[in-house]
């Protein structure tokens, strides 16, 4: 079983996991009876430890029941269950690394075919799932397929757990049917955004997924309109972004995660999203350019097209969706300008005659850019602040303004 | 999957059909009807990794790229080897490594030579004593038998590396050395100079302007000596005993692999540009030397061969991976030895790495044909 669950923000298998333990071992007893495997392993991520515990303490008594261990309710059926820790690669999740890390070698992802099904742990044929997949066995076998099929679209049936977060009123774990609209899940189960603010899009299956703007919140969610739209379910991550929000620094910080946890094996993974990050940050610090957008764009097909598995053949998906869909932002960026505000070489702060002269600001400045100059009009001095936004917040008549470095 | 001994596996390559048993990978089918596809982190009798992409190829049946040495024939593929689109993801792969990729196909002095004499390799010669290889190495490289350096300016000096550390090599005086050992002991003779046409063409990766610290890298193992002029009168040259001490002042500044280098012979076949994906800050070069190996880390493509060889032939120490990511290295565990890592297995890694990583240096030097032949001067 895959609990090496290492998208950021995601935490659908540990709730899972921790909640409904018998639920996942119940399904993964049922696989193991149909395919007559005599043993199992949990792959579990170390960052987990309640995860560990509780499913320890489950099939501990699974055990003293003997729903587990040998002769399973006096039949000929047994079989042997054991948790593996994962030692923290988020590239561990893809299924032949994971393999290679329970055998102790290095969690590096190997050529498919053979798929692990035919050469998997050990050379052995092995069935490798989801939590999330395990989880849904029991429910089927109970209700019948049917009933499971009936929820959903034609072509993605059932349901999908999702990780509501970023900027909805209401975030947290949503479970829908397939088919369920972005807007109805952002909107409805999440409450929309905070109020003042626009709903800009969302970034739906993590690192490995895309973005998906506001517009096509009418997208239902299942799995081919997601690649239609160059996004993809994934692990079930969902982030909601608003107008605050900037897509080139967003598309950064999901680059940012891949290529550090990239298994450095091939070249145009290891080497590619390296070279993708650095234009990503050339452009948020205001030292990119237009050329720099067809780069991007260069770079991220063909990292796509000769990465050898699934994290290097879709870490580039943020940055290509969001050239797709926000490309003026790009644009702005090669001029030197965060639409957003939020890249901090882009923006600078600067106090208005609004100011009263409170000292506040300079008070609380943590780098001293704000001379104290009591009943006087503050300024700040923009070469020593680092952007962090204290004095705007403390500010007790809104004096202070973000405003672009560039052109203001 | 069944396996019948007798089935035969019916696929297409570049529209041929081929008959292979099940489990066949496509490199090897298509070697069966004399199709070449390129390979850098493959070595028959390892398992292949698929890690280098050099040997993507295309399946049209199933539109996508497969890696030929790992991925087997199936039935029904139809596989294509090469044409533009394969070329072009070949070439961004390349194009990568190059962006990645610190070292000197050729050394500076010899770029910088109007008769492109190998200087590097010659010197080489002389500090291994091997002198008749020496002159073999001079005038094949000058494709000529006459000696250039008699009228020459020494255009090679002013672009000697060695000039940024103390003074330029005294490279003149060594060529012209080497030059007179060959008319003198008749080995001239039997050398066949090689056509200008085979030299010059070939695609040179450069370091461009060295870091701070690079020059001390190359130094480590140089002599430190100062510059030595021929005591005797200048036009005489140098003895032997002077000769050899100022070749033993060089850096080795060009790759060691430069001929058999697997990366450099792709980069020649697929028209690869060294700085297509610029770097926003190149790595450091390192050159790490234990025991006449060299190991230049900065030219490791990661393909995995010497990891493989020394897991694979029970080395007590081996070579590993360490880190991951861009920053993954191949090292010795334990802050260990090169020698002691590939303790019988270095020649084979050395012979099995496909660029100048993994080279041996200059072997122990041995009295021989430099005395024996050398009854000139002394
Ligand atoms: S695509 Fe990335 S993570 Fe996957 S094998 Fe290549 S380097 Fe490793
Ligand atoms: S943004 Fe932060 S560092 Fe800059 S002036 Fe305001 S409080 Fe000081
Ligand atoms: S390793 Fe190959 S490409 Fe690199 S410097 Fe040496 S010969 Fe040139
Ligand atoms: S002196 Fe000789 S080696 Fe140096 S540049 Fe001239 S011809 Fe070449
Ligand atoms: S140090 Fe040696 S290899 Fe380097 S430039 Fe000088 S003569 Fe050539
Ligand atoms: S040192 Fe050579 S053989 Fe070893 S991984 Fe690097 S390129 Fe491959």
């Amino acid at each position: 079983m895959n609990g090496d669950e290492g998208d950021p923000g995601a935490f659908m298998d540990r709730m899972i996991l921790e909640s409904h333990p018998y639920r996942v071992l119940e399904g993964l007893t049922i696989a193991a009876f149909a395919l007559g495997a005599r043993s199992g392993v949990l792959y579990i991520r170390a960052e987990y430890p309640l995860a560990i515990e509780r499913m320890r303490a489950a099939m501990a008594r699974m055990k003293t029941k003997n729903l587990l261990g040998e002769n399973i309710l006096g039949t000929e059926f047994s079989l042997d269950v054991r948790i593996v820790e994962g030692g923290g690669a988020f590239v561990c999740g893809e299924e032949t690394a994971l393999l290679a890390s329970v055998e102790g070698v290095r969690g590096m992802p190997r050529v498919r075919p053979p798929f692990p099904a035919e050469r998997g742990l050990w050379g052995r044929p092995t069935l490798i799932n989801n939590v999330e997949t395990y989880a849904c066995v029991p429910w089927i076998l109970r209700h019948g397929a049917a009933a499971f099929a009936a929820l959903g679209t034609r072509r993605s049936k059932g349901m999908k757990v999702f990780s509501l977060v970023g900027k909805v009123l209401r975030g947290g774990l949503v479970e829908v049917p397939m088919g369920t609209t972005l807007r109805e899940v952002v909107e409805r189960i999440g409450g929309g955004v905070a109020p003042g603010r626009v709903f800009k899009a969302v970034q739906i299956g993590g690192p490995s997924g895309g973005c998906i703007p506001a517009a096509l919140a009418d997208t239902p969610i299942d799995y081919e309109s997601l690649a239609e739209a160059g996004a993809m379910m994934g692990s079930g991550g969902l982030v909601v972004l608003d107008d605050s929000d900037c897509m080139v620094d967003m598309a950064l910080y999901f680059l940012r995660f891949t290529q550090e946890e990239s298994c450095g094996k091939c070249p145009p993974c290891r080497i590619g999203t390296k070279r993708l990050r650095e234009i990503l940050e050339r452009l948020c610090a205001g030292r990119g350019g237009l050329a720099d957008l067809v780069r991007l764009e260069d770079l991220s097909q063909q990292v796509k097209e000769a990465s050898l598995c699934g994290l290097g053949k879709t870490a580039p998906n943020p940055v290509l969706t969001t050239l797709r869909y926000f490309r003026d932002e790009y644009e702005a960026h090669a001029a030197g300008r965060c639409p957003a505000k939020k890249c901090a070489a882009l923006v600078r702060y600067s106090i208005s005659d609004a100011c009263m002269g409170c000292t506040i600001c300079a008070q609380r400045c943590p780098a001293g850019a704000i001379e104290m100059r009591p009943y006087e009009q503050h300024a700040i001095d923009s070469s020593a602040c680092v952007r962090c936004g204290t004095c705007r917040e403390v500010c007790p008549v809104a004096a202070v303004h973000l405003e672009d470095l560039r052109c203001p | 999957m069944p396996m019948n001994r007798k089935e035969i596996i019916t696929c297409t390559i570049n529209g041929n059909p081929v008959g292979v048993p099940p489990g066949t990978t496509i490199l090897d089918a298509a070697s069966t009807i004399g199709v070449f596809i390129p390979t850098m982190c493959f070595q028959a009798g390892l398992e292949p990794t698929a890690a280098c992409r050099i040997c993507l190829v295309k399946d049209e049946a199933a539109n996508t790229f497969v890696p030929a040495c790992a991925a087997r024939a199936e039935a029904g593929m139809r596989v294509t080897t090469e044409n533009d689109d394969i070329r072009r993801v070949r070439k961004f792969t390349l194009e990568l490594l190059f962006s990645d990729h610190v070292g000197d196909c050729e050394a500076p002095c010899r770029l910088a030579c109007r008769a492109g004499i190998d200087i590097p390799l010659v010197i080489r010669r002389m500090v291994e004593s091997d002198l008749e290889q020496a002159v073999h190495a001079l005038i094949e490289s000058a494709g000529s038998a006459d000696d250039p350096c008699s009228t020459c300016e020494s255009e090679c000096e002013k672009a000697c590396r060695r000039g940024r550390h103390d003074a330029p090599l005294s490279i003149r005086h060594l060529m012209r050395y080497v030059w007179e050992f060959g008319v003198e002991s008749g080995w001239a003779d039997s050398v066949t100079p090689r056509a200008s046409s085979e030299r010059g063409k070939r695609f040179r990766c450069s370091m461009g302007g060295l870091k701070k610290g690079e020059l001390e890298e190359f130094l480590k193992d140089a002599s430190p000596a100062g510059r030595i002029e021929p005591a005797r009168e200048p036009a005489e040259g140098y003895s032997n005993l002077e000769a050899r001490s100022e070749a033993s002042r060089c850096l080795q500044c060009d790759c060691r692999k430069a001929q058999t280098c697997r990366l450099r012979r792709h980069a020649d076949g697929y028209g690869v540009r060294q700085r297509a994906y610029p770097p926003e800050e190149r790595s450091r070069f390192r050159r790490i030397r234990h025991h006449g190996i060299v190991y230049e880390p900065e030219k490791c493509i990661k393909c995995g061969l010497c990891v493989a060889i020394t897991e694979g032939k029970r080395e007590a120490l081996g070579l590993t991976y360490i880190g991951r990511g861009f920053d993954v290295e191949i090292g010795v565990p334990f802050d260990g030895t090169l020698s002691a890592a590939m303790a019988t297995t270095a020649a084979e890694c050395v012979g099995a790495c496909p660029t100048g990583a993994l080279a041996f240096g200059q072997p122990f030097e041995t009295p021989c044909s430099w005395e024996a032949a050398g009854q000139r001067r002394l």
